[in-house]
């Protein structure tokens, strides 16, 4: 469905992605990293709005060499930015609908179902007449899938999906995301938030510094940090990573000294884990 | 159809669908007909100005299409949406095609407004449309929509405000070539280095209204292809700016020879004065402009009335009225009377009728339309209460004190005169004839007072000092 191959993309002398390659199925990839891992800009360029400067990106098996290639990718593609905005005078039914006629969705009539049944698939049902400046960030965000999810792409690209939402904004956006994907669907979503990872993604690629540094299931990313994760009475000298629990105990990640209690391993750990290594290796 | 075509007339019928509701086009539009009634409604139209008037009437809308086209161009960049749309299937070339088909919003309401305003002076209109300068006003309106969609498309958010406001407003202000051409001199005065004169805020609109000509829409033109070289040099496509200079450079050299060259203007009016048609009606001579025709009748009319209530046979002084503007051949030609270049529109205050009736009633009792004060002369209320009657609701103009100085300004009609002649308006016509008719010696003398009349018809003799009034020019001898 998305096959990336090594592509590079630089902003001036700063890489920003180095010799990427990735592949997503079905389902929902995750893609994971620090600020400024190149999430973003890997996004981008698969979602045809950044062009790379070396590489290939596949969707749906077509790869943007021509015009007519793009505007076959984007007819398959639903994006969603980490940033955007919406038209203050517009209504969310009208940007929606303004936003189905550019993804040639010609037909009034099959508009106007194709429209609604985004607005409930996000449960905007009751500000669908409600003009898109009185909105909350949750429900702009809401709208920004609902944007996205028009047309029934085949890859939908959520960049941040969840950032700057309340905990109970982000479940409720983890659940609308898992009702509007279907068997068929890709999804590709950036995020440095590992609860959202844990809680939808089949698949998790990590990058670091352009980079990628892991891909796989999240249980192989959790099993990254098997052995290394441990509990202590007194603050670790030698850890990666440690923070005190409610408990007062320490919970750090990194070598274990000998005599540690070992405690099992979460998502975050193994995430924790593996980029301390590989700003580790960087240095 | 390509599904591109198929999005570009989808996306173009809503945006228009959008832009008719727009508060911006909607106010515009709004201003564009209340100017066509005000431009139109006042006296009765002559189709070669009026055209012109209709056209410039259309100007609010032009400024709002430009301002919406700007707005609207910089929508994605505004909003940060540039992302989102970019990664739709729908290319940027057919989006902007569309929102550059979308002016075919307010063209066809300019269109409208356009024919709503000339099936609205038909009725009363003489002479014969002039079809160039109407159709100035939508093609502005069009290049309004395209110039601020440029703008808004390449320039900051700073210009796209600022710009497009100062540019229409000198365009606003700007002067039509020809109005600025004299008889005197056959040259442009001052007003030929249109467009780039700021208006006086005291001039009435009417006196700074652009006429939409080939010169305004040369500077539309020289406006979009300027923002089109800044972008392209910013763009470094040096060819294609090359190319764009080349055209302003050319055009900014055809409109500059336009502008220097002694125009034709649009009448020469001694000569045409000149050469007036005459029609004799009923012993009086009536000479016309060409386009006047049809209101020879009505002159005829109001002389038949004045003629009516006269102390004296009145075709012994009227010889010919007749069109007349500046130092005409008629000037200084005593019993001569200028018939008005305008004319009274159906329904609104017979103010033509009026002025025609006065100086028409002022030969009858020795009193030329000359600048000097009859204020206080037993002639004044005679002319006032005589054009008042020979005209069709002269009452409400004589009973408008305000109304009768601006009309008959030049013989400084005082209170006393005006509220006497009022007066008389209640009483029956033929009655004040005849007191009129027994005194018709005394009227034509100078020093016969407002006072006497009054006590011609038994009534109060108005106070000393509301008869005051001197003019500048002396009193009328």
């Amino acid at each position: 469905m998305l096959r990336v191959t090594d592509v590079s993309k630089a902003y001036g002398s700063r890489l920003a992605l180095d010799r990427v390659s990735l592949t997503a199925a079905p389902g929902v990839t995750a893609l994971l990293g620090p600020n400024g891992a190149g999430k973003t800009t890997l996004l981008r360029c698969v979602a045809t709005v950044l062009r790379p400067d070396a590489g290939r990106i596949e969707v749906v098996g077509v790869a943007p060499v021509r015009a007519s290639d793009l505007r076959r990718i984007r007819r398959r593609l639903g994006y969603m930015p980490q940033t955007f905005g919406l038209y203050p005078g517009f209504t969310v039914r009208r940007f929606l609908d303004h936003i189905a006629i550019l993804k040639e969705i010609h037909d009034p009539e099959l508009r106007a179902t194709e429209v609604t049944r985004v607005i409930e698939t996000v449960e905007l049902g009751d500000v669908a007449d409600v003009k898109t400046r009185r909105l909350s960030g949750g429900m702009r965000r809401r709208v920004g899938l609902a944007q996205a999810m028009l047309g029934r792409p085949d890859l939908v690209v959520l960049d941040e999906p969840t950032v700057g939402l309340d905990p109970e904004q982000r479940i409720r956006f983890r659940h609308l995301l898992t009702a509007a994907r279907t068997p068929d669907t890709t999804v590709l979503l950036s995020t440095h938030q590992v609860e959202d990872v844990a809680a939808v993604a089949d698949h998790v690629v990590v990058l670091v510094a352009g980079r990628v540094r892991f891909s796989g299931t999240p249980e192989s990313l959790i099993r990254v940090a098997d052995g290394k994760v441990w509990q202590s009475d007194t603050p670790p000298a030698d850890a990666i990573a440690f923070w005190q629990t409610g408990a007062g105990a320490f919970r750090a990640v990194g070598s274990p000294p000998p005599g540690a209690s070992p405690v099992a391993p979460t998502l975050e750990d193994g995430y924790l884990a593996l980029v301390s290594n590989a700003d580790t290796n960087d240095t | 159809m390509t599904p591109e075509r198929r999005v570009l007339f989808a996306l173009a019928a809503v945006e228009v669908r959008r832009l008719l509701r727009s508060p911006s086009i909607i106010a515009g539009a709004a201003a564009s007909v209340y100017l066509v009634w005000r431009w139109t409604s006042r006296w009765a139209p002559v189709w070669p100005e009026t055209s012109a008037w209709l056209a410039g009437a259309l100007l609010p809308l032009g400024a709002a299409s430009w301002f919406v086209a700007s707005w609207l161009a910089a929508r994605d960049r505004r909003n940060a949406t540039r992302d989102i749309v970019e990664a739709l299937p729908t290319s940027e070339r057919v989006r902007e095609a569309a929102f550059l088909l979308a002016g075919v919003g307010p063209f066809t309401v300019a269109v409208a407004i356009l024919l709503m305003g000339a099936v609205f002076v038909a009725p009363d209109a003489v002479g014969t449309p002039a079809w160039w300068e109407l159709a100035g006003g939508p093609v502005m309106v069009a290049f309004a929509w395209v110039g601020g969609f440029v703008l808004g498309r390449f320039s900051s958010l700073l210009s796209v405000l600022t710009f497009p406001v100062l540019a229409h407003w000198t365009l606003v202000a700007s002067p039509d070539i020809e109005i600025g051409a004299t008889a005197e001199t056959g040259r442009l005065g001052l007003a030929a280095l249109a467009p780039w004169i700021p208006p006086s805020l005291f001039e009435p609109a009417e006196q700074t209204l652009l006429r939409p000509s080939a010169l305004h829409t040369t500077f539309l033109i020289l406006i979009t292809l300027g923002a089109a070289v800044w972008f392209l040099l910013r763009h470094e496509r040096r060819l294609w700016a090359l190319a764009a200079m080349a055209v302003v450079l050319t055009l900014t050299v055809l409109t500059a020879r336009r502008l220097v060259a002694a125009p034709t203007p649009l009448w020469n009016w001694e000569e045409v004065t000149r050469a007036q048609p005459c029609e004799e009606r009923e012993d009086v001579t009536y000479c016309f402009y060409p386009l006047y025709r049809p209101w020879v009748d009505d002159w005829a009319d109001t002389v038949r009335a004045v003629a009516a209530v006269a102390p004296i046979d009145l075709t012994a002084v009227v010889q010919q009225p007749g069109n007349e503007v500046f130092a005409g051949p008629y000037a200084g030609r005593t019993g001569v009377v200028a018939a008005p270049i305008r004319w009274d529109r159906r329904g609104q205050p017979p103010r033509h009728r009026f002025t025609l009736a006065a100086a028409i009633a002022g030969t009858a009792v020795g009193l030329d339309p000359q600048p000097c004060s009859a204020a206080g002369q037993a002639r004044l209320v005679f002319v006032l209460w005589a054009a008042s009657v020979a005209s069709h609701d002269g009452g409400s103009v004589v009973g408008d004190p305000n109304l009768v100085r601006e009309l008959l300004g030049f013989w400084r009609p005082d209170e006393a005169s005006i509220g006497l002649a009022a007066s008389l308006t209640s009483r029956d016509a033929d009655d004040v004839a005849d007191v009129f008719r027994l005194h018709a010696g005394k009227l034509r003398n100078p020093d016969t007072s407002t006072g006497d009349v009054a006590a011609w018809f038994d009534m109060e003799a108005p106070s000393p000092s509301d008869t005051a009034e001197t003019g500048l020019s002396g009193t009328c001898r």
